[in-house]
């Protein structure tokens, strides 16, 4: 007949190992959850410094520099393009034929000149106007720049609601193994109160048989 | 088997639900973003266009206009070939370029301001695509606006911007020689003519 108290000892290692191959798998579920999230995140994370960063990159001293450029030179092309065009011809102006040559050079100077001073006023014009358009192309650039990180920034948010339900469900792993060791465990405890009561104690060794004085009188 | 485990997906099913949810936004934003690419600079450049060819006629027709008039005034009241002449001519032709550059300006300014329009109602579909997560509707919506958005450009008519011209008629000219503080003084810079003998004013 098998020793109580070996079958016990086995029992209780088999539980022992089966409950810690269970949290072994528990473990290695979580750990699994939160590196595929930290990855996740990690990716959200580097696409939001990359856009930052570009948006960042915009407001440069040299990069604001060249858009204030732009945006005058484009203004001014503009404008004092439109000063230009269908400019009076002296010839228009019905001078009589008794004019002498003097009024009409000074009218061709004084259009000329009236060109050049609305031009210069369409330059100051463009300049002023240009720190509002590249303001707004700023504030346009930098909204953008919003959107996509408040994208990114739901992404993430959405992604990190699961990893709750994801660790609870780690938790459930080796459940089978769990109700292993529980059943390991429940029978060593059995086997243990068996030998606790000495059932089964004579194989396979012999208790010596002693007298009242205690002294061994040989094997049964 | 009473070793037979229930197994609990709801995780999965909410990992999978929230790949489907980004997936919708991207596609949404890329729907978005393509039905506004019509708004790209040329757009722009077709509007500030759209206003010049208003604005332009309208100036060239009262700067016309008004220079004709001029014309007839000064060579009514014997001015047009002197420095009267052509001091008003030059001071009008300067006022049109003036004009001229603050027509470009409001042109300019139109098109940026629709830029600023487009720009709003593509950030409320956004907005609205984050809430929705419905490409869909978000596409449909973008599409509208983007029609609304298209549709043909109001512009307010130009004021009448040579009326301190059109005032200068040959008597207040001859007022001003005879010492009258009016426009012709104080925009042509027009002085009373004094006898060289007496500190009377000559007509």
């Amino acid at each position: 007949m098998c020793n109580p108290a070996l079958v016990a000892a086995g029992l209780m290692a088999g539980s022992a190992y089966m409950s810690n191959r269970a949290n072994q798998k528990v473990a290695d579920a979580r750990e699994d959850a939160v590196r595929g999230e930290t990855s996740r995140q990690d990716a959200y994370q580097r696409d939001a410094i990359a856009r930052f960063g570009d948006t960042q990159n915009m407001f440069t001293r040299g990069e604001q520099d060249s858009l204030q450029q732009r945006t005058t030179d484009e203004r001014s092309r503009d404008l004092i393009g439109n000063v230009q065009k269908d400019t009076l011809a002296p010839s228009a102006i019905p001078l009589p034929g008794s004019a002498p040559t003097v009024v009409r050079s000074n009218l061709e100077q004084s259009i000329g000149d009236a060109t050049k001073s609305g031009e210069d006023f369409a330059g100051r014009l463009a300049a002023f106007g240009a720190f509002d358009e590249g303001q707004f192309s700023n504030n346009r650039n930098l909204n953008r720049s919003a959107q996509d990180l408040n994208r990114l920034a739901s992404f993430s948010a959405g992604s990190n609601r699961i990893l709750p339900l994801e660790l609870a469900a780690a938790n459930q792993k080796g459940s089978r193994d769990r109700q292993l060791a529980d059943i390991f465990g429940a029978g060593g405890q059995v086997a243990g109160a068996a030998a606790a009561t000495g059932v089964g104690s004579t194989w396979p060794y012999t208790t010596p048989r002693t007298d009242s004085a205690g002294r061994i009188l040989g094997p049964v | 088997m009473c070793l037979s485990t229930p197994k609990d997906n709801s995780a999965a099913i909410a990992r999978e639900a929230e790949a489907k949810r980004q997936a919708r936004i991207a596609a949404g934003t890329e729907a978005i973003n393509k039905q506004f690419s019509v708004f790209d600079d040329s757009y722009y450049d077709q509007l500030q266009q759209s206003a010049l060819d208003f604005y332009n006629p309208d100036l060239t027709r009262q700067a016309e206009d008004t220079r004709e008039m001029l014309t007839k005034n000064l060579a009514r009241s014997g001015n047009l070939s002197g420095s009267v002449g052509a001091t008003t001519i030059s001071d009008f032709e300067e006022e049109l370029a003036r004009q001229k550059a603050l027509v470009g300006d409001k042109a300019r300014n139109y098109a940026q301001g629709a830029r600023a329009k487009v720009e709003q109602n593509r950030n409320a579909l956004l907005n609205q695509l984050a809430a929705t997560a419905d490409p869909a509707a978000a596409a449909q919506a973008a599409a509208s606006q983007a029609q609304t958005l298209s549709a043909p450009p109001e512009f307010s008519p130009l004021a009448d911007v040579f009326g301190k011209f059109a005032n200068l008629s040959a008597q207040q000219v001859a007022g001003a020689r005879q010492g009258y503080d009016n426009i012709a003084s104080r925009n042509l810079g027009i002085q009373p003519r004094v006898a060289a003998d007496s500190s009377r004013i000559v007509a």
